[in-house]
This record gives C-alpha cells, sequence and structure tokens, in this order.
C-alpha cells in the first residue's frame, strides 16, 4: 500500500482522533489539528501530503485557512468537509484552490480513496 | 397605523422569523452531524480492533469501556440537543401563552452556543431563581434576543463576552443583554429586527452604549396585550 501523510483540520476532537486511529491501522500517518490557528503553526514546521480541512471551525473559517494554507504551500492538495445543505453542496462548486469536498459524515473507505486520488494528484 | 404599514409589516414578518428559524435549525443540524459522525467512526473504531484482535492487536477490557463511554457521551450529548430543539420548536405552540423567560431564554442561549464558540466568544445566561413568569409570545421573544445576539456577534472579536440575564427590577420583568459596542452607536439598521420584535411584543427597550460594552434593556409587560394575539 503506498503510504502518505495527511493533515485532518477539525473542532470535534473525539472525530479527528478517531479517524487518525482508523487512518493508522490502514498504514495512513495522520496528524490533527483542532482550529485553523494550530493547522497553520503545525503547517510552519511539517509537510503533508494532503489535508482534509471542516469548512465549519471557531476562529478563521475553512476558506480563511484554505487561502493561509496555500500561502504556505501551493502544491498541497487539501479536501473539504462540509455538512448536508451547506452552500458548497447546494451549489456543487468547490472553492477556488481546494482539491475536491466531501459530505459529513464520511465513510473511511471514501475519504481515504479521495485523499489517495489527491495525493496522486500533485 | 394604517393598513399600508400593516402590510408592509406583514410582508417583512415570515422572511425574519424563517432566518430566525434557519439560523437556529442550521447550527442544530450541524452539531447533530456531528454527534453522528463521531458515532459513526466510533462503531468503525470498534469493528477495526474486533478485526484486528483476530491478527495483531490486543483490545482489551479497558479500551473497550473507553470506546463504550465515548459513545455513551456523544449519545447523551445528541439527546440533550434533540431536547432543546424541542423545546424551541414548541415555543411557538401558542401565539400567547404563560411562560417563564428564564427558561426560554436559557435554552435559547444554550442553542445559540455553537454560533459563539464559531467566533470564539463566551455567551452567559443568567437568571434569578425565582423569576417571574410573564404572559405573552415566547417564540418571538427568543427571536427579538437572538436579533441582539446576533447583533454583538456579528461585531465581536475573540475573547468577546456576551452576556443575557433575566431579572426583576422595579417589579418588572427585565432582561439585559451586554456586549460588545461598535466603533459608532447601533444604527436602526443593526437593530430593525430588534425593534419590530420589541413593538411586537409590547415591550419597551433602552439601549445604553458606551465605547467598551453597550447594554439592551427589555422591560416586558406585565400583562401584555401582545399585538399577535
Amino acid at each position: 500500500m503506498d503510504s502518505f501523510k495527511a493533515l485532518l483540520v477539525d473542532d470535534e476532537e473525539d472525530l479527528v482522533s478517531t479517524l487518525v486511529e482508523r487512518l493508522g491501522y490502514r498504514g495512513i500517518e495522520a496528524e490533527y489539528a483542532l482550529d485553523g490557528y494550530s493547522a497553520l503553526a503545525i503547517l510552519q514546521e511539517k509537510k503533508f501530503d494532503v489535508i482534509v480541512l471542516d469548512l465549519k471551525l471557531p476562529g478563521m473559517d475553512g476558506i480563511e485557512i484554505l487561502e493561509q494554507i496555500k500561502q504556505l504551500d501551493p502544491h498541497v492538495p487539501v479536501l473539504l468537509i462540509t455538512g448536508h445543505g451547506s452552500p458548497v453542496e447546494e451549489n456543487q462548486e468547490k472553492p477556488e484552490n481546494a482539491y475536491d469536498y466531501l459530505i459529513k459524515p464520511i465513510n473511511l473507505e471514501t475519504l481515504i480513496a479521495k485523499m489517495r486520488e489527491a495525493v496522486h494528484s500533485k | 397605523m394604517t393598513n399600508h404599514s400593516h402590510q408592509e409589516q406583514n410582508q417583512d414578518r415570515p422572511d425574519s422569523r424563517l432566518s430566525f428559524f434557519g439560523a437556529i435549525t442550521a447550527s442544530i443540524s450541524h452539531e447533530l452531524n456531528n454527534v453522528i459522525s463521531i458515532i459513526d467512526q466510533t462503531n468503525g473504531l470498534l469493528e477495526d480492533l474486533v478485526a484486528a484482535n483476530e491478527s495483531e492487536i490486543t483490545m482489551t477490557s479497558d479500551r473497550l469501556a473507553s470506546i463504550a463511554s465515548g459513545i455513551q457521551k456523544q449519545t447523551e450529548r445528541g439527546l440533550t440537543i434533540i431536547k432543546r430543539l424541542n423545546r424551541f420548536a414548541h415555543s411557538s405552540d401558542f401565539p400567547v401563552t404563560e411562560y417563564n423567560p428564564g427558561e426560554i431564554l436559557e435554552n435559547l442561549c444554550a442553542i445559540c452556543q455553537r454560533l459563539a464558540d464559531m467566533k470564539r466568544v463566551k455567551l452567559i445566561f443568567k437568571s434569578a431563581p425565582d423569576s417571574d413568569r410573564v404572559t405573552g409570545n415566547p417564540f418571538l421573544l427568543q427571536q427579538t434576543v437572538f436579533e441582539i445576539i446576533r447583533a454583538f456577534l456579528n461585531i465581536a472579536q475573540k475573547d468577546n463576552e456576551i452576556a443575557v440575564e433575566y431579572l426583576t427590577a422595579e417589579n418588572q420583568p427585565t432582561i439585559i443583554i451586554s456586549g460588545p459596542s461598535p466603533e459608532t452607536e447601533w444604527s436602526d439598521s443593526d437593530t430593525a429586527g430588534v425593534s419590530m420584535g420589541i413593538a411586537e411584543l409590547g415591550a419597551e427597550l433602552d439601549i445604553a452604549y458606551n465605547p467598551d460594552i453597550s447594554r439592551f434593556r427589555i422591560i416586558l409587560p406585565q400583562n401584555p396585550g401582545n399585538t399577535q394575539a
């Protein structure tokens, strides 16, 4: 299995910590951040192959974080996570700079397939 | 008031009420979605561990207990959210009823907590234990108070505080909502939804502005002739 490093950004710690553990069992090295500020701090020090970013976060919202991530690392693919009925889903249009988006609740295998696709798109 | 202005007001009402209802239910549904996502992933983790246990990873009873506790925590969180949503939905059952504004506003603040968290703002509620019951429209009161909370949230910075308090002052049921001030005094457009709600509640509104903090004081009528009735 090809391996890659992922950063997950979501303010629901029970969710991201479980996802990180489950990804680990599948050979994917993942870390998490609970808000945009922490994510950007981690990205100052480490490189990731793909970032999974919830659009609704406390403080800085997902779109603002996305722009700052792209300033730090223009080539890293970013997958956005959004809820049912959100403007992103309604418009069926991903924001500029995002690789794609997924709808919560996320199926793990779908997430892995999408992350792998994003990593190989670079 | 002329018939024309009545018509204009009636045209305005559905939008503001739907906007209020939409803002509340969107926030609640997002939070419920998170609860379901966590339970879904925790269930997946359990399946992973069961599968792994047949090979190399040992699943201890402590680990199992921790996972069960996580599911229980999220189930209770989900039930609390649903209970609050249910109480909110039933507040629109009667246009005029006897109710405790303290209970209604405590529920509203709990529902609005996520909106405040998104802005990293502290939202607190206080009520005297023996606060007065009133007769009126609880849904309209929530909408009016929500418009004030929303106005504060629109200008709030990280770590600001918004406080909602229900008390009896000079024998009158009173609600005080305080929060950060805009750079200049509140404009009519900032508080348009508030003024309309106050008029319909038959209440009085007093806005105290200073550069650091603003206070909206709503005095509810003791025995209101609610104009919606």
